[in-house]
């Protein structure tokens, strides 16, 4: 048998390293700083108090996300959720970049997403954000693989529309803004080289 | 590299589907890494050496 106290050492440092993640997803879980804060850490001491269940070789990651959506979910804190976008959020983005058709672009983002319904958002933001495979991700909110690639893959579409829906909004008669005109121009040129 | 397909029309559909996917999938992993990339806050740290030490403590006894 090997040391515990020493295993006891190495998983202290491995959650601690996992700590900006825990904020990170439940940030994108509660939508509200303060409060991800307190589950983040509730999750991180209840990680650590049932690290006898760790199997080591496993993906840490996705067991401490595990416990903290577990977590959020028997508080019943998914209505926290219920409520729209923070302002706060909301300013913080307009003001934090340079370019102010990204600000708009971000804040659509953070929009639409608060729009998904939570089942796929959370499988969104564990595989498209937080870098956990699809099996990882199925494991965390206790579903098939299967189930999380169809939520993801309903999520991006979801996003697509709805950002694309923002993006009329922001532009004249023309159904499409500087950007997407770009792209387009960009993508067809591509496609005209392709051609060739 | 790349299969050309003959269907131009559908291939700038399929590549400004891509560029809208990356571009959300880039934004996504922005708003997850403006938290992630925040100094944790000195409580989480103070939180878990506490938590080791009342564990010591509990260890000795068992």
């Amino acid at each position: 048998m090997t040391d515990p106290k020493l295993d006891a050492k190495a998983f202290k440092l491995e959650l601690a390293a996992l700590i900006p993640h825990l904020r990170a997803f439940a940030r994108s879980l509660s939508g509200d700083a303060t409060l991800a804060d307190d589950l983040a850490q509730e999750a991180m001491l209840k990680a650590w108090k049932s690290r006898e269940s760790f199997k080591p070789g496993t993906n840490m990651k996705a067991w401490a996300f595990t416990i903290l959506r577990n977590h959020f979910y028997s508080e019943k804190r998914r209505s926290w959720r219920r409520q729209p976008l923070d302002p706060e959020v909301a300013e913080a983005t307009l003001v934090s970049n340079d370019d102010p058709s990204a600000q708009i672009e971000l804040l659509a983002l953070r929009n639409a997403i608060n729009q998904l319904p939570d089942d796929q958002r959370e499988a969104l933001i564990l595989v498209g954000a937080g870098g956990l495979s699809y099996e990882d991700a199925g494991e965390v909110c206790g579903c098939a693989t299967g189930t999380i690639k169809s939520r993801v893959s309903r999520a991006r579409k979801a996003l697509v529309e709805l950002t694309e829906s923002t993006d009329t909004t922001f532009s004249s008669d023309d159904d499409m803004d500087a950007a997407d005109a770009f792209e387009d121009i960009m993508a067809q040129a591509d496609g005209l080289a392709a051609q060739d | 590299m790349t299969q050309r397909k003959k269907d131009p029309y559908h291939e700038n559909e399929t590549r400004e589907r891509r560029i809208r996917n990356r571009k959300i999938g880039d934004k996504l992993r922005q708003i997850y890494d403006e938290v992630a990339n925040e100094p944790v806050p000195d409580d989480f740290l103070k939180l878990l050496e506490e938590a080791d030490e009342a564990s010591d403590t509990d260890g000795s006894q068992t």
